[in-house]
């Protein structure tokens, strides 16, 4: 017995001599630099975005226009609020996001606008993006990151919260959220359909043939295999290159090439954007300095904070830490296992998560499918038989009704939703959905068993059966 | 495999294919002409309807139904093309149910009836729907109808509301027509938008969508409401469209023929239009062409919409079975341009602009 407990005993030491490793390399002091700039960059683009948002008058078109939203499961009690206290709510967001910019009572701030952020997002599935939910994820993770402790309000009001440096786990647990949904995305683009077959991006790229300069190439299919290939390249790769210092600087020509592409090509919206900024976390505060002296500005180190680490922050400092070590110990440790395992639940359903959905949001799985369908739904009165289809466009918006169409969660939740107000109306009816599907320029079919009765069915995170294969 | 499947596509060796030029062969032969052909007939209308003003005749009143008849055929043949810029002037032109309280109120009324008030007057009063309304009304002879407009005051009303309607059409048309044939028009800017999915105004996906609303409509609202859609089951025949002149089958035949006519780029074979374009693409449908899939299945809509006896009103009632194959070959074709043909072009089927990723 003692023979076998030494060993054990052992091993526990050198567990605990890692970890502790660990510890040190996680608390060893960095520079601060990384994680304001993202600060600054980040509130400004939300500030940009909840504006641009709002200009578009898409609050009044997603929000306060349609009679009928698509919630999440679980989150059906997230209703819109009346069209006032909406504009309300994207003011306080605008408000937030200057927060955040300013370094402004910054946590309350980055806080406030996951939350109100968060909320918004979880109000309608039809406009799911997930660049959405990547700000949602940014956000919290912001809220454990001393980001205000230079270029805020917060350091000149209370000089106590000045630092040049934060432990490396903070900057690290950044680059780590920006290298998952790389990674993910890049593991997401290994299908047949995007390697093997250059889809969907073979669908799309010809409609850009009239593009400047490179137009003529989209019309080569070669193109669309060069697009698809190197695009999954990038994606598993960029992260490592990032980290990287020899191949930072051609890897970060390579985010920005690759985005504006994708901007100038696609309607993808702030998407780019929100990605360039956050692969500025890779820098180092040698690399924002040679950044800008390339452009001209020389004088970087005399405007911005002491570089000199300082690993004593004083009495206030080490008070703070109380709230950074709930977070690396308690909060985000679940926060990245979590994000490990939602891209890769898919796999825990039958079929090809591509036609079937299940698992398919919340997984970095971004632009791979052109996917188009029509549903139409056949009421069934159960006291005469009488039986008649519904169309969803009268009630939907046309935004919601194409995403319905090719989503079954989202077929269930109307089809649900028009037996109650049928039942309502004083009719007891079965609702079974005729949904035909094309997915990356195969002949439409039946997305779903037309013979099932989905009043009936259950809405819950099970595999549907009813989804054909 | 991936040498294989690219060797498998032709399309790397074809010349590129020229949308812009099947833009402007759609805005010359067909779109152009279909809204001149419309605004001639409207003209023709106003005419008659002035000519019925001065002499309320039973002959001078059946002179006028054939040209409303002839109008509203022309008409339809441009439905399709309600693109955003123009979709006020569809409507003031035929907003469908038109209604008959404001219609009788004005002519019970005491302004004075003229083009400029037909010009003011909102869309559910005017245009075709209201004309028809004045002037068919298949429950009364016509010595009964043209009483109507004989019958003092209120008669001179009456018939002074349809000529200021016509007159009001045939001004609305005109501008619509000239609107299109312009440099400037709406043709040029239809034809220079020629990128699919760049922006919502990319001209192929404006016009994927307008088939597709045109053929949801028609099945839908033309057709589904008065099977019953709408009222558990049970026909409605008040609900068709163009009740009153029994032309609802015609109309919908008419707004067919404009989509082929849309589809094919024009009437003739070497004609280039969306077909070619998708047979460009290499767009099949279960190993066919979808170009002539899509093709063939016109023409069984035709076919089928052919088979129901006139007037639509009654058969909803006495030959359900022939409306319903007409509706279900409707509904195959709305499946084949809004799932497939759209999957081929990639374009963005929607009205709203949206972040995508």
């Amino acid at each position: 017995m003692a023979t076998l407990r030494i060993p054990v005993r052992s091993d526990k030491a050198e567990v605990a001599g890692r970890t502790d490793a660990l510890r040190t390399w996680l608390a060893r002091p960095a520079d601060i630099l990384p994680l304001v700039v993202l600060r600054v960059a980040f509130g400004a683009l939300m500030l940009w975005s909840t504006a641009r948002f709002v200009a578009r008058d898409w609050v009044h078109e997603f929000y306060i226009a349609p009679q009928f939203h698509f919630t999440y499961l679980g989150f059906g009690w997230v209703k819109p609020l009346p069209p006032a206290g909406m504009y309300l709510v994207f003011g306080l967001l605008a408000g937030c996001a200057v927060a955040v910019l300013l370094g402004w009572r910054y946590r309350l701030g980055v806080t406030l606008f996951f939350l109100l952020f968060t909320y918004v997002e979880l109000l309608d599935k039809s406009y799911y993006l997930n660049h959405y939910y990547f700000i949602s994820l940014l956000s919290f993770l912001l809220i454990w990151l001393p980001a205000n402790g230079a270029w805020s309000l917060d350091a000149r009001r209370q000089p106590a919260l000045v630092r040049s440096t934060v432990p490396a786990w903070t900057v690290r647990a950044l680059q780590v959220q920006i290298g998952l949904v790389y990674v993910f995305a890049g593991l997401a683009k290994l299908t047949p359909d995007w390697l093997i077959h250059a889809l969907p991006l073979r669908i799309w790229l010809p409609a850009h043939s009239d593009f400047p300069l490179l137009g003529p190439l989209f019309d080569q299919v070669w193109t669309a295999y060069a697009f698809s290939w190197a695009g999954a390249l990038y994606d598993l790769m960029i992260p490592f290159l990032l980290l990287w210092r020899p191949t930072r600087r051609p890897a970060f020509a390579a985010v920005v090439a690759f985005h504006v592409t994708t901007r100038l090509l696609f309607p993808i919206g702030m998407f780019p954007w929100i990605m360039i900024t956050a692969t500025l976390v890779f820098f180092t505060r040698e690399d924002f300095a040679q950044a800008l002296r390339w452009l001209g500005v020389h004088h970087f180190c005399t405007w911005t904070v002491a570089p000199v680490p300082q690993p004593d922050q004083g009495p206030v400092a080490r008070s703070k830490r109380g709230w950074m070590t709930w977070a690396v110990v308690g909060v985000l440790p679940l926060f990245f296992v979590y994000q490990l395992v939602m891209p890769l639940r898919h796999w825990a359903y039958p079929g090809d998560v591509h036609w079937t959905e299940e698992g398919y949001r919340f997984a970095w799985k971004v632009m791979l499918v052109e996917k188009t369908g029509h549903v139409r739904f056949l009421v069934t009165e159960t006291a005469t038989g009488r039986k008649w289809p519904v169309t969803a466009r009268t009630e939907l918006t046309p935004q919601q009704e194409k995403q319905m169409a090719f989503q079954p969660d989202m077929i269930l939740q109307y089809a649900r939703h028009l037996a109650a107000q049928y039942a309502a109306a004083g009719h007891a009816v079965e609702v079974r959905a005729e949904a035909y599907v094309s997915l990356n320029g195969r002949t439409g079919r039946l997305l779903l068993d037309p013979t099932v009765n989905l009043a009936a069915a259950h809405n819950d995170l099970g595999h549907k059966r009813w989804i054909l294969p | 495999m991936i040498l294989g499947s690219l060797a498998g596509c032709g399309r790397g060796a074809q010349a590129p294919f020229d949308r812009e030029a099947m833009l402007n062969g759609l805005v010359q032969r067909v779109i152009v002409p279909v809204h001149d052909a419309a605004a001639a007939e409207a003209a023709t209308l106003a005419a008659a309807a002035h000519a019925f003003a001065g002499a309320p005749t039973p002959a001078n009143l059946a002179a006028l139904q054939e040209q409303w008849r002839r109008t509203a055929l022309a008409w339809k043949e441009a439905e399709l093309y309600a693109f955003r810029d123009v979709m006020i002037l569809h409507s003031q032109i035929d907003k469908w149910p038109t209604n008959e309280r404001f219609i009788e109120g004005f002519i019970a009324g005491t302004e004075r009836l003229d083009a400029a008030f037909a010009a003011d007057v909102g869309s559910t009063s005017k245009g075709l729907p209201a004309v028809e309304y004045l002037i068919f009304d298949p429950k009364r002879p016509p010595d009964a109808l043209v009483a109507d407009f004989t019958a003092g005051a209120a008669g001179e009303r009456r018939r002074q509301y349809v000529a200021a309607l016509a007159q009001d059409l045939a001004a609305k048309t005109a501008e619509l027509a000239a609107m299109w044939a312009g440099p400037d028009g709406q043709g040029a800017a239809f034809i220079a938008a020629a990128t699919p999915g760049e922006d919502l105004n990319g001209s192929i996906s404006m016009l994927t969508n307008e088939m597709i609303v045109l053929l949801e409509d028609i099945a839908q609202h033309k057709l589904g409401d008065p099977m019953g859609h709408l009222s558990f089951g049970v026909p409605a025949p008040t609900f068709v469209e163009a009740g009153r002149s029994g032309a609802s089958l015609a109309l919908i035949r008419a707004d067919l023929q404009g989509l082929t006519r849309a589809f094919h780029g024009g009437d003739a074979p070497d004609d280039v239009g969306l077909d070619d374009y998708l047979t460009y693409l290499d767009a099949e449908y279960e190993g066919q062409p979808l170009a002539a899939v899509i093709s063939a299945q016109i023409d069984a809509a035709l076919a089928a919409v052919d088979a129901v006896d006139p007037p639509l009103r009654v058969a909803v009632e006495t030959d359900p079975d022939a409306v319903q194959a007409a509706y279900d070959a409707i509904e195959q074709l709305l499946v084949l341009v809004k799932v497939d043909m759209a999957n081929h072009l990639g374009v963005t089927v929607t009205f709203s602009d949206n972040d995508g990723d």
